[in-house]
């Protein structure tokens, strides 16, 4: 435990004042309320009817619109920020420096995992307490016993949004080093690889007929926190119709199968290669 | 006692063999020098023991095994190829990030920013030094802690002359201090200068390994020229001591035992009637030693 402590302090030194860390943090704090404040403003803007006006900012559904707006930024930034974390070391190569001082190279890749465990949690830690703000500020005070309904595996499942799209992006980080062929390929792999392969294996990309589809790496990740499709439909009087997603739990253990796979791999190599 | 024992390292990249059965040990205490030209393995061998570089075969151990090797590193201060730094953080900062790494106990580090002359600069980030402060920092950090063993390659690359004279003269502090130093570099007067111990590596291998004075042979030059170099010659010919003689025009470069004296020469070559008008000692410099080994291990 006094290890892990150690690795947190010692990348928490290397990347407080790290530009891109700063900035991508930033901009989550900051977007994150914005997304549901501007989905809010179209709602308005587009003078569409709730049945239950504002329900994206109560209990109990303020916690899914809230972490679909999250998954979008563990999308953009967080994921992007798992692969700046990893390539900035090999750019300067501080990763030899590490490992020539004294680090192992297993050191070296669990502190880079702790690290970002570390940022999951405080991420989730904020999506909490950003939920629970604007849920007490809108839910009428006789509705807060609605606070945790339908809430589920919200916080796990956050958490591992965050985690994994940070794993992703460590684990292209790992693999190619260079930053700006990195960032490419995460970007370019996160917009449109996944489908262009989910087409080319199942010629399904709306993913109807086939099932399998859905458990692609990233659509798996942003199923963990969906777009509360079917709230939105009953709330908007739209008849509802089918949205193809995995179910929490099939997201949970899908996420959870990929993240092993890229740490282990990603580990696998790292311990092998020349740095 | 053995501070680092290779036997048999070998490393390919592609079709090339950097290093080829590389085997070497480096006694506690001793400054050993690794020379060779560009290309002949100094830093892929450096990059293997420091763990940066994987091995296709062959093992190294340090301190006889006493620790295992991320712990052995703790305890070795050094810089490979260029020194590798966070660019954002200024020299505490990085510093700091290196002593925490070793699991070092909180330290100032004004003795050894003061050492390498960088007191003035060290709250200026990394990014904004000198290639020559950059390798002062590098420094710095392989003295943190007081480590018995240092590495160094190529230390003087890329550094104004006062400070390749700085760097020598802290190399050679270490050494009296009976710390343990191994160097890479291409230069061979830099080995001469600072090493007790040289191993030359040619194209991978070791094509020699041993004490300085054991590599450099104890054997000197002399130059002589007269006006009658052949009948010169014959007579240097009897003259015990001399090993070999070669001729380049008018110059005769007689290769000779060290405890031949160049009075010697003159006074057989007045007696007969010439009179010199050259006569100059040399001792073999490194340089001359290593082509005539690269020589030897290239002719079968």
């Amino acid at each position: 435990m006094r290890t892990i402590g150690k690795y947190l302090y010692l990348e928490w030194l290397k990347f407080r004042r790290f530009r891109p860390f700063v900035v991508l943090t930033i901009a989550y704090v900051v977007l994150l309320p914005s997304l549901l404040f501007s989905f809010h403003s179209m709602i308005q803007f587009a003078k569409l009817r709730f049945r239950t006006p504002e329900a994206y900012f109560k209990f109990p559904h303020v916690w899914e619109y809230l972490a679909y707006g999250g998954s979008w930024l563990a999308f953009f930034l967080l994921g992007y920020l798992g692969v700046a974390l990893v390539t900035y070391e090999f750019q300067h190569r501080t990763v030899r420096q590490n490992i020539m001082v004294g680090f192992s190279r297993r050191d070296f890749y669990t502190s880079k995992l702790a690290f970002i465990t570390g940022y999951a949690l405080f991420a989730t830690a904020y999506f909490l307490l950003l939920g629970f703000v604007l849920g007490m500020i809108y839910t009428g005070p006789n509705e807060y016993h609605s606070l945790f309904q339908e809430m589920e595996s919200m916080p796990f499942r956050y958490f591992l949004m965050i985690f994994s799209y940070m794993v992703f992006g460590m684990f292209i980080g790992f693999t190619f080093r260079k930053s700006a062929l990195s960032v490419l390929i995460y970007f370019s792999y996160v917009f449109f690889i996944e489908k262009i392969l989910r087409w080319v294996v199942h010629r399904d990309i709306l993913y109807i007929e086939e099932k399998y589809n859905l458990y692609y790496p990233i659509n798996a990740m942003s199923d963990l926190t969906p777009l509360p499709f079917e709230h939105l439909m009953r709330e908007m009087s739209v008849p509802f119709t089918q949205y193809h997603a995995l179910s929490p739990t099939q997201a949970i253990v899908t996420s959870l199968l990929w993240a092993a796979i890229f740490i282990g791999v990603g580990y696998y190599r790292f311990v092998r290669s020349d740095l | 006692m053995e501070v680092l024992h290779i036997e048999g390292l070998t490393k390919q990249y592609g079709r090339i063999k950097a290093i080829d059965s590389l085997t070497l040990t480096v006694q506690s205490g001793q400054v050993m020098g690794l020379l060779g030209p560009n290309g002949s393995g100094k830093t892929t061998t450096l990059g293997i023991i420091l763990d940066i570089l994987k091995a296709d075969a062959g093992t190294y151990v340090w301190f006889e095994g006493k620790y295992a090797p991320a712990e052995a590193r703790k305890r070795i201060g050094s810089i490979l190829e260029r020194p590798y730094f966070y660019p954002h953080l200024n020299a505490d900062e990085n510093l700091d990030i290196v002593r925490r790494i070793k699991d070092l106990p909180p330290m100032s580090f004004d003795e050894v920013l003061d050492t390498v002359g960088l007191l003035k600069r060290r709250h200026s980030p990394y990014r904004t030094y000198s290639l020559g402060m950059k390798q002062r920092l590098a420094v710095a950090s392989t003295l943190l802690g007081d480590p018995e063993v240092l590495i160094f390659d190529e230390p003087t690359n890329g550094l104004d002359p006062e400070g390749i004279i700085e760097m020598r003269e802290i190399i050679l502090k270490l050494r009296n201090r009976g710390k343990t130093v191994f160097l890479a570099s291409h230069i061979l007067d830099e080995v001469e200068k600072i090493c007790t111990h040289v191993t030359v590596l040619q194209r991978g291998k070791v094509i020699a390994s041993g004490p300085l004075g054991h590599i450099i042979t104890n054997n000197k030059f002399v130059i002589v020229s007269a006006a009658q170099p052949d009948l010169l010659q014959q007579l240097l010919q009897e003259i015990e001591g001399v090993l070999h003689i070669t001729r380049e025009g008018q110059k005769l470069i007689v290769e000779a035992r060290k405890d031949l004296r160049p009075e010697e020469i003159n006074r057989i070559a007045a007696q007969n009637g010439i009179w010199l008008s050259h006569l100059e000692e040399r001792r073999m410099s490194l340089e001359e030693e290593f082509l005539k080994l690269v020589k030897a291990q290239n002719t079968p």
